[in-house]
């Protein structure tokens, strides 16, 4: 994953949007990315952030997994706990 | 729990928290602009770790007297004339804290292996601020310890002198002093307009201070919403996962009270239902200052 992606509720990201070593937590401003992933502001960034947002999304979207069909079980194949 | 009428000790000097205030009253974390916000920011105050202490201002009222016949008939008090000024003091040189009052940044990448910070000495814009001051309350009713958080709902930090050198040794032997500059704000710290009519009652709607007692230390954080949001993030762990927007954590939707989804206490993630670009959320929650 990107070093500047970080997940919400996870994982941190390892740079500011600039690149620059992290702040101290509380990171003092993020941007959400999606609803899993964020982004460290800088208090003033020496990058063009709309430009990296959409690059991120871009990045994530690209990786999005479809979602997993449910396997339906056969009804011969359906166990009873209960024995 | 709600909290009944008391009285008790206040002391101690906790907790200062500091965040810029936006035009239209919401506190807005550090953010370079507060007027400028991309939807899906997460905003939170500063900490400052070293506090020593803060004096709060003095008004001044405008009284008038009745005097006749060699006698004072009445007197009465037309109103403040004055807000004056109190202030800080704190017992380190904190670069974050002076450059977010100053507006100036911390060049740390000009010179590999320099912290450059300047006084910005033709500053004419100072930073609007939300400030919350905490000590502890020692509740003379129920015997209990609370927390009382003093906050300025719109005030100006500034720093009239500079670092000092000297020979002294000791606790605290160069503390910095800076000058807070009150005036009045229209909201309160958890984005709820202040009111003549409702809540604390407040005449013409706009005051420069509220203090809020409460179980433990208050802290917030403010999120403007891009229209997909579903989350963000506490600054720090909430002690209560209460959602519900009016019962131990205040949380609003454009200055509304707003029930949550849910308040993670362990990851510190709000979770609501998405609602539409730049609603300005605001979460008010007690905690221990425990970093996610």
């Amino acid at each position: 994953m990107d070093n500047r992606l970080g997940v919400i509720g996870g994982h941190p990201p390892q740079v500011t949007v600039s690149g620059y070593p992290l702040p101290a937590k509380p990171y003092p401003t993020t941007l959400t990315i999606d609803n899993t992933h964020y982004i460290v502001l800088d208090e003033r960034p020496t990058v063009d952030v709309d430009a990296v947002v959409l690059e991120l999304r871009e990045m994530l979207s690209a990786v999005d997994v479809p979602p997993v069909e449910p396997v339906v079980m056969e009804a011969d194949e359906v166990t009873d706990d209960t024995e | 729990m709600a909290l009944s009428t008391s009285r008790g000790m206040a002391v101690g000097a906790y907790h200062l928290q500091v965040a810029k205030r936006n035009s239209s009253g919401y506190p807005v974390g550090q953010v370079a602009d507060p007027e400028t916000i991309s939807n899906g920011t997460t905003m939170q105050p500063y900490l400052v770790r070293s506090l020593v202490s803060i004096t709060p201002e003095e008004r001044t009222y405008t009284t008038a007297t009745n005097r006749g016949g060699m006698t004072v008939i009445s007197q009465t008090t037309l109103g403040v004339d004055s807000l004056g000024t109190g202030s800080l003091v704190l017992s380190e040189y904190d670069e974050t804290f002076l450059n977010f009052i100053r507006g100036t940044t911390l060049d740390t990448s000009t010179v590999d292996g320099f912290a450059m910070t300047a006084s910005n000495i033709d500053q004419r814009n100072f930073p609007r601020l939300f400030i919350i001051g905490t000590q502890k309350f020692t509740d003379s009713i129920d015997g209990s310890d609370y927390y009382l958080n003093h906050v300025y709902t719109n005030a100006q930090i500034f720093h009239p002198s500079w670092v000092g050198l000297s020979q002294e040794g000791g606790v605290n032997p160069n503390p910095l002093t800076f000058t807070i500059l009150p005036s009045k704000g229209t909201k309160n710290i958890d984005g709820r307009t202040l009111s003549a009519s409702s809540g604390m009652y407040v005449v013409g709607a706009s005051d420069t201070r509220v203090t809020i007692r409460s179980r433990y230390p208050l802290s917030f954080t403010s999120h403007k919403a891009a229209s997909a949001n579903t989350t963000y993030t506490l600054g720090y762990r909430p002690v209560y996962n209460t959602a519900t927007g009016t019962a131990d954590n205040s949380i609003t939707k454009n200055g509304s009270t707003f029930a949550v989804s849910s308040v993670n206490t362990s990851t510190a993630v709000v979770t609501f239902t998405s609602g539409s670009d730049a609603d300005f959320h605001v979460c008010v929650y007690q905690t221990e200052f425990v970093a996610v």
